[in-house]
């Protein structure tokens, strides 16, 4: 941390491009990303599944796929510090620290031959010197917070012995025992019941209330969005296709992908859908970088430029961006 | 299903009696699974709901003999399945397929996506020409192009992808009842449209009974035909979905419907006190739900609520039920005594 850190962001991610090599075949996964995040700013992050969030907030904190080489582009800053420029040993060492990470698969990310408490504990002594009682004590009171029953008894069974709900309320209480600068998560309630859901975000409000973190919520869950997240990014096939603040793009999505997106949310109330409103088609291979715009072939307002020019990014309003040709049509008509 | 359907199809397909499982002994002892009966129809979609470690899982995994239960049956057809799937023959075998609800883990992550796929096939003799053109239409089902992943390995595509890569498998052996464990809880809302959608077709095409663990209401109230509500290893609710979620007639429904976001909704009172949930190591007396109910009395805490038909297919196992309350003047009777 710098001496100015109420003016460091949490995370400054410039044009970030990742491409995944393995043999002959290169994956063009993220094709220029730029996000910010300001302390205590929490953004959401939906989109496409296989558009590259999770690749996105891999690369953040360091992680690079086993097999293929990976060649990266761009800047990444977390808390200040170059991601991109630290070496694996000082990643290594400052895990947990500047940030961390709950993942979209709880089971992943522990490990199955050690005792919960053990790993929490683990995140905790990583970053400060805790004597082992007290560390064994905020174990428990982490696994409390996080909603897990009988923390006592439960800190002390093996990852195998937990429900997929359960685990993932673990890997929350592992990541936030360090009190990192940023935390990226990764779908971390997909596997919860609501009310759980409910008391996880809340804890993960209260931590960034508290301690300024920076929070990345990737998500599937555009309802859960609204409360939870200052601005939302919408990514389809390893780009930015709209980003603004949450309630706005909820409401009034600008980008025609983010508005299949929002007409596809299964309903609670209103007519019964047999027949749910899909997009029609599927993402485009990631063999190659995408010409124009990668939502083109599946797009209902498509124009010919779309699918070999690059579309701008247009304001819309004050903070509020989409990437779209046909928006940037409106736009001009309306100046 | 229709009130003229014939008699054959009348015959379960699947039905769960009385399930009880275990984990460990002693005072370690999990009740995960605490009597919980179901029953399936061909061409009947079955949703099961409840918090996390309720034991939909557990049921799942007791259907597909990968748990022992220390109670209770289960019945393909009507008869009676080896608790252990390796003494199950193999036609049974391919008959009740399930999507785990990990799907990484549950891919061999040594083979190809397209192996992985291909698997149940050869196992079922299918030739290799055969099964190549079974995957790709497998994996176009669920919005996969088989050229762009069907070489990779499970770690090397995405979360969602895996996801739908298990989903095909699955469904590569045409099974009849297909369980699917949060089998779309990984997916953006748009692929997971295509896949519900999917789904919905196969069950209606070739019958198949679908019993499908989620915890997304909104997913529950569009896919399925029949919703049951597990807390702790016990049924609180069956019932008709839209009449459950519009409905509900047990507390915890209550309060899981209300604890849904919506886009543009605030999110409302909880409808329950903010009690842990109790340790599912304590062999469950009463009703499971008392610590945390606004409604609960000294009799919750005395006798376990047996499920009790309140309508032609509803059932509901609570001792103050919301539809007799809000029918009652004194929702309560304060005779009863101080919540437990
Ligand atoms: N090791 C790898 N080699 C090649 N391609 C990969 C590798 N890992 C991931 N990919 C591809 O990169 C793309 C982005 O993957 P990522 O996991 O980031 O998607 P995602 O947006 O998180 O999707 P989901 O919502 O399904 O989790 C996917 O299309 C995936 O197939
Ligand atoms: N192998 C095991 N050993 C010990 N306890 C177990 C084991 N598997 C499951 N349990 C426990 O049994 C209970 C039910 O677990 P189950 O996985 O069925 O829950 P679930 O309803 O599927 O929850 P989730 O929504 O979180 O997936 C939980 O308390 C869990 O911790
Ligand atoms: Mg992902
Ligand atoms: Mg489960």
């Amino acid at each position: 941390m710098t001496a100015t850190a109420s003016e460091t962001l949490a995370l400054e991610v410039r044009d970030l491009e990742v491409n995944f090599v393995s043999g002959e075949t290169v994956t063009y996964v993220l094709e220029g990303v730029s996000l910010d995040v300001r302390q205590g700013e929490a953004v959401g992050i939906v989109g496409e599944s296989g558009s590259g969030k999770s690749v996105f907030a891999r690369t953040i904190l360091g992680i690079r796929p086993r097999g293929s080489v990976v060649d990266i582009h761009g800047s990444i800053r977390v808390a200040g510090a170059d991601q991109l420029a630290a070496t694996d040993a000082e990643i290594r060492s400052r895990a947990g620290d500047l940030a961390s990470m709950i993942y979209q698969d709880p089971m992943s990310s522990l490990n199955p031959t050690v005792r919960v408490w053990r790993q929490i504990v683990e995140a905790i002594t990583n970053r400060r010197r805790v004597r082992r009682d007290d560390a064994r004590a905020q174990a428990v009171e982490l696994l409390r917070s996080v909603g897990v029953p009988d923390p006592e008894a439960r800190a002390m069974a093996y990852p195998g012995e937990f429900s997929g709900g359960m685990l993932q309320r673990v890997g929350i209480a592992a990541a936030i025992a360090s009190h990192p600068d940023l935390l990226l998560a990764d779908e971390p309630t997909t596997a919860l019941d609501v009310t759980v859901q409910r008391r996880v975000l809340d804890l993960l409000d209260d931590v960034r209330a508290a301690s300024g973190m920076g929070l990345v919520l990737v998500t599937h869950d555009l309802g859960l969005l609204a409360d939870r997240t200052d601005r939302t990014v919408v990514m389809y096939a390893g780009r930015i296709m709209e980003t603004g603040p949450t309630g706005i793009v909820a409401s009034t999505p600008a980008h025609p992908y983010t508005r299949g997106l929002l007409a596809a949310i299964p309903r609670l109330s209103g007519p019964i859908q047999r027949e749910l409103p899909a997009i029609g088609g599927s993402l485009p291979p990631l063999s190659a970088p995408r010409a124009g715009c990668p939502f083109a072939a599946r797009c209902p307002v498509v124009q010919e430029r779309c699918f070999t020019e690059r579309p701008p990014a247009v304001t819309v309003a004050d903070g509020h961006t989409a990437h779209c040709w046909a928006v940037a049509d409106d736009q001009e008509a309306s100046r | 299903m229709t009130e003229s359907t014939i008699a054959a199809e009348d015959i379960p397909v699947l039905e769960v009696t009385d399930l009880e499982v275990r984990f460990g002994s002693g005072g370690a002892t999990v009740y995960a699974v605490n009597g919980v009966s179901l029953s399936m129809r061909a061409g009947e979609t079955l949703a099961l709901v409840g918090e996390s470690g309720s034991g939909k899982s557990t049921i799942a995994k007791a259907v597909v003999g990968l748990v022992e239960p220390a109670a209770g049956e289960v019945l393909l057809r009507g008869r009676t399945q080896a608790a252990q799937r390796v003494h199950r023959d193999k036609a049974t075998r391919a008959d009740i397929q399930m999507v785990f609800q990990n799907p990484v883990g549950s891919l061999n992550p040594f083979m190809t996506v397209e192996q992985n796929i291909a698997e149940p096939l050869r196992n079922r003799g299918v030739g290799k020409a055969e099964r190549g053109a079974r995957v790709r239409e497998l994996l176009d089902m669920v919005g996969l192009d088989a050229d762009t992943v069907g070489a990779r390995r499970p770690g090397q595509i995405s979360g969602g992808q895996a996801q739908r890569v298990s989903i095909a498998r699955a469904l590569a052996t045409e099974p009849a009842v297909l369980i699917a464990d949060e089998a779309v809880s990984a997916l953006d809302v748009s692929v997971q449209a295509t896949v519900l959608n999917v789904l919905r077709r196969i069950v209606d095409q070739q019958n198949v009974a679908m019993l499908f663990i989620s915890h997304d209401l909104a997913v529950v109230r569009n896919v399925s035909d029949t919703v049951a509500v597990l807390h702790l290893g016990q049924l609180c609710e069956i019932g008709p979905t839209e009449a459950v979620l519009s409905a509900p007639a047990h507390h915890y429904t209550a309060a899981l419907r209300a604890a849904v976001p919506e886009p543009g909704v605030p999110l409302g009172d909880p409808g329950m006190t903010d009690a842990d949930p109790p340790s599912p190591r304590i062999k469950p007396t009463g009703c499971s739900f008392r610590d945390r109910c606004l409604a609960a009395t000294a009799l919750c805490a005395a006798e376990r609520p047996a499920l009790t038909m309140v309508g032609p297919d509803r059932g509901v196992a609570c001792h103050h039920p919301l539809e007799r309350a809000a029918r009652a003047a004194d929702p309560v009777p304060s005779t009863l005594g101080a919540p437990a």
